[in-house]
């Protein structure tokens, strides 16, 4: 028979890889040895870089949110706000910082 | 009892590691197949069939089960390969790799072959595998399409063309051999 299209598909055929069971069970072995020791395949997101910092920061959003709300602490912060606000600056003769006698007019 | 792959692959996922030797067990002479007629030398072919295991155990969580689980051990041991071949013919080309296409020493093979090892190396990696993967691994189109990742006609196509390279390649180096 001439090299036709039939041909290559017998030869093609034939020509597959076999190996002996000696040979499939040491590869077996050498794949399992291989393998990580840390048993369970894990999914491939949870090896990602950025997983960690992104569950962190979503437990410290959660902690945060959970902390409960005392309306009488805030009730003293928008006080102490609000008299800031309302009391007329006392004037003043020298700079605070730097000490100076400021010129009245 | 015999397992499905689809058990098996659930059994590791669960935290039975041993299992996964029976995957290995079953799917190993395709997977090495695809590797040592892509590589063409068992050194190589090995340690890509192992890498492409290791790779398949790692990933085994995102196997969807849409597959067969070898169609899927198909296409990561393909991709590897050809990463290996692209890494390959970046490096000046060694005496070794030039006879890489020869059959290993000891192993029992016949010159037909022989001869279909020298000849698929010759022909490009894409003409390559897909012959390798319908004519000696026996895919269906369907499988092509999925280890391949392109349509059923351009399978087709590809599949001609490289039917067509490996004749004549095989009549330019060996005549008209008969079979």
């Amino acid at each position: 028979m001439s090299m036709d299209e039939d041909a290559i598909d017998a030869l093609l055929r034939k020509a597959g890889y076999r190996p002996t069971p000696a040979e499939t069970e040491l590869f077996v072995l050498k794949v399992m040895a291989a393998l990580p020791s840390d048993s369970k395949a894990t999914p491939s997101w949870l090896e990602q870089r950025w997983f960690a910092p992104a569950l962190g920061l979503a437990f410290a959003a959660l902690v945060v949110s959970l902390i409960p709300f005392s309306p009488a602490e805030e009730d003293a912060a928008s006080s102490l706000v609000a008299y800031e606000w309302t009391q007329p600056a006392s004037p003043q003769s020298a700079d605070e910082v730097l000490g100076i006698v400021l010129e009245s007019r | 009892m015999d397992r499905t792959d689809q058990e098996l692959i659930s059994r590791v996922l669960a935290g039975e590691q041993g299992d996964y030797a029976e995957l290995v067990r079953r799917h190993h002479a395709r997977v090495m197949g695809v590797c040592l007629s892509m590589l063409g030398d068992a050194a190589s072919a090995e340690d890509a069939a192992q890498e492409s295991f290791l790779k398949a155990y790692r990933s085994l969580a995102d196997f969807s089960g849409q597959s067969a689980f070898g169609t899927w051990l198909y296409r990561i041991a393909s991709n590897r390969c050809l990463d290996l071949l692209r890494q390959r013919a970046r490096l000046p080309e060694s005496p070794l790799e030039t006879a890489a296409a020869a059959p290993e020493p000891g192993r029992d093979t016949s010159d037909e072959d022989e001869m279909v090892a020298r000849t698929l190396a010759r022909m490009p990696e894409d003409y390559r595998l897909i012959l390798t993967l319908r004519e000696i691994e026996g895919l269906s189109y369907e499988e092509l399409t999925e280890v391949l990742d392109c349509s059923l006609d351009a399978v087709k196509a590809r599949l001609r063309r490289a039917r067509r390279s490996f004749l004549d390649e095989a009549r330019h180096f060996y005549g008209a051999p008969s079979v």
